[in-house]
């Protein structure tokens, strides 16, 4: 399904942050990737959900090569994929629910089958007391779950979470880890970023392991 | 109870500097299109009552009914249509006659108490192919005497001078235009500037380029029909009082009436229409051109 070959990434003339990646992301799979602060882990995220695209090498996703489709095309895998990012990347000016329900209006969801997704999601993250309430006015924590939330709400094939848990407690932190799980049963093919070394033990996967740029065998720990 | 609940723009354009600067800006350019075009409108009716619009220069030949008989006006029609530079020729009719005279008359008058002329009239794309003395000189073996009326030269005169005027008014109406579409650009790419994040955010979950155009389209409409329709409302308003005003404060009873016709007036009424779906046009291309940049 994804497939980088001897991929490259740098930031405009800046030096190489990641270097010869290869790597191939069967469908259906998980994976964990670790790695140091400025390991690449971020970077390697962003060409996964096609925020930038390889300055070498070959990145293909659902068959296509990324390098060479079209504004539209990237459109319609970015529609495929969900992303729970670092920061979060709310709309500040939207209320929790309307975060929730971006990616379905997106598709032209019906309005009525939006606001029930988004209810129901909502509550699974234990956050539908706060459907109206605007990001500003969350916790860390609760932004995460209604950015977990925006990513997980449009079934997507890939779902990609950058330390997901880093701001949760350990049961909400369990509990969506048991929601990506439930997706990654059902065939959503799973990458989570973490420096959390308890997730890999306790929901275990095969780990990738990032350094300097590098991907490297094995775990770091 | 379900309760109603208003979709959010994703695209925060309401709360940007340009909503108060696209109003004012539109509002002033439909203000200035508005009095210019109704300028133009007026001219072009005081110029049709003249009858001095179109390219067309004109010539009427005046015969005694006594010696024009209808073979006489068939074969004089044949001889002038031959003639270089001629257009059209044709017999101008009897109740076209008594129609222009009704004025004079006070009523419509009987044919056979007026001694009225037979009346050709010609056209030519040129004055130079109108020369009454070589008219005059060709029918004189066909028709005997008639008389030839071409337009003076101070009609042509005026006639140039409205061309100009409609011209300088339609340069007018495009710079205003311009000035527009410009204004809209500026402000467009001012607020894609503005919201470089949270287009990048809604990029990122999928968001096409003509979903995020839409919202800065939609919004320059509502801006320029915010600040277009009161800007084409007071200009109507100051058109009307001019005109009411005019008449009286000019003493030339040979100048026609300046008055608009309820098309011209629809035309006037749809500036800030037409000024608003422009602004749409340029948000929209100046959004899709930006964004097609982007990686």
């Amino acid at each position: 399904m994804i497939r980088f070959e001897n991929v490259g990434l740098r930031y405009g003339s800046g030096p190489e942050v990641l270097h010869d990646i290869d790597l191939t992301l069967e469908s259906g799979s998980g994976h964990y990737l670790v790695g140091p602060t400025g390991a690449g882990k971020t970077s390697l995220l962003s060409l996964l959900y096609l925020g930038r695209r390889p300055t070498r090498g070959l990145l293909t996703m659902f068959g296509q090569d990324v390098a060479t489709a079209t504004r539209s095309a990237l459109t319609g895998f970015r529609r495929r994929i969900g992303v729970v990012f670092q920061d979060y990347n709310l709309l500040d000016h939207l209320s929790a629910f309307d975060n929730v329900a971006l990616p379905l209006r997106l598709v032209g969801t019906d309005p009525g089958m939006v606001r029930d997704h988004v209810h129901q999601l909502l509550e699974w993250v234990g956050l539908d007391t706060m459907a109206e309430v605007k990001p500003p006015l969350m916790s860390g924590g609760e932004k995460q779950r209604v950015a977990v939330a925006r990513a997980v709400i449009g079934q997507p094939d890939v779902l990609l979470a950058d330390e997901p848990t880093g701001n949760l407690d350990e049961p909400m932190a369990d509990r969506l880890m048991m929601l990506f799980m439930e997706l990654n049963r059902h065939g959503t093919t799973l990458v989570i970023a973490t420096h959390n070394t308890r997730l890999p033990q306790r929901f275990p996967h095969p780990v990738l392991h990032l350094k300097e740029g590098f991907l490297k065998a094995g775990r770091p720990w | 109870m379900v309760r109603w609940r208003q979709r959010p723009r994703e695209v925060p354009l309401a709360s940007d500097p340009s909503s108060s600067f696209v109003p004012t800006i539109i509002g002033a350019m439909v203000f200035l299109s508005t009095l210019v075009l109704g300028a133009s409108l007026a001219i072009e009716g005081v110029a049709d009552g003249w009858q001095i619009t179109g390219q067309q220069h004109r010539a009427t030949i005046e015969m005694s009914r006594d010696s024009a008989s209808e073979e006489v006006v068939t074969t004089s029609i044949e001889v002038l249509a031959q003639l270089p530079g001629i257009t059209r020729v044709r017999l101008v009719g009897d109740d076209e006659i008594l129609e222009t005279i009704e004025a004079w008359t006070g009523g419509r008058p009987d044919l056979d108490l007026l001694p009225l002329p037979v009346l050709i009239e010609m056209e030519a794309l040129s004055p130079e192919a109108l020369r009454s003395d070589i008219i005059e000189q060709i029918l004189e073996e066909t028709a005997g005497a008639v008389t030839v009326y071409v337009e003076p030269q101070w009609l042509l005169a005026v006639r140039s001078t409205v061309g100009a005027v409609q011209l300088v008014t339609a340069l007018m109406l495009v710079i205003i235009a311009l000035i527009s579409v410009v204004s809209i650009v500026y402000v467009t790419r001012t607020a894609l500037s503005i919201h470089h994040d949270t287009i990048e955010i809604m990029h990122q979950i999928g968001a096409q380029d003509s979903y995020i155009a839409i919202q800065f389209q939609n919004q320059s409409l509502l801006l320029a029909l915010m600040g277009g329709i009161p800007g084409n409302v007071l200009a109507i308003i100051m058109m009307m009082i001019l005109m009411r005003e005019l008449p009286g404060s000019v003493e030339a009873p040979l100048l026609p009436a300046v008055s608009l016709g309820i098309r011209e007036w629809i035309f006037l009424g749809a500036v800030p229409v037409v000024a608003a779906l422009v602004a749409m046009v340029a948000a929209r291309v100046t959004v899709i051109t930006s964004l097609g940049r982007m990686p």
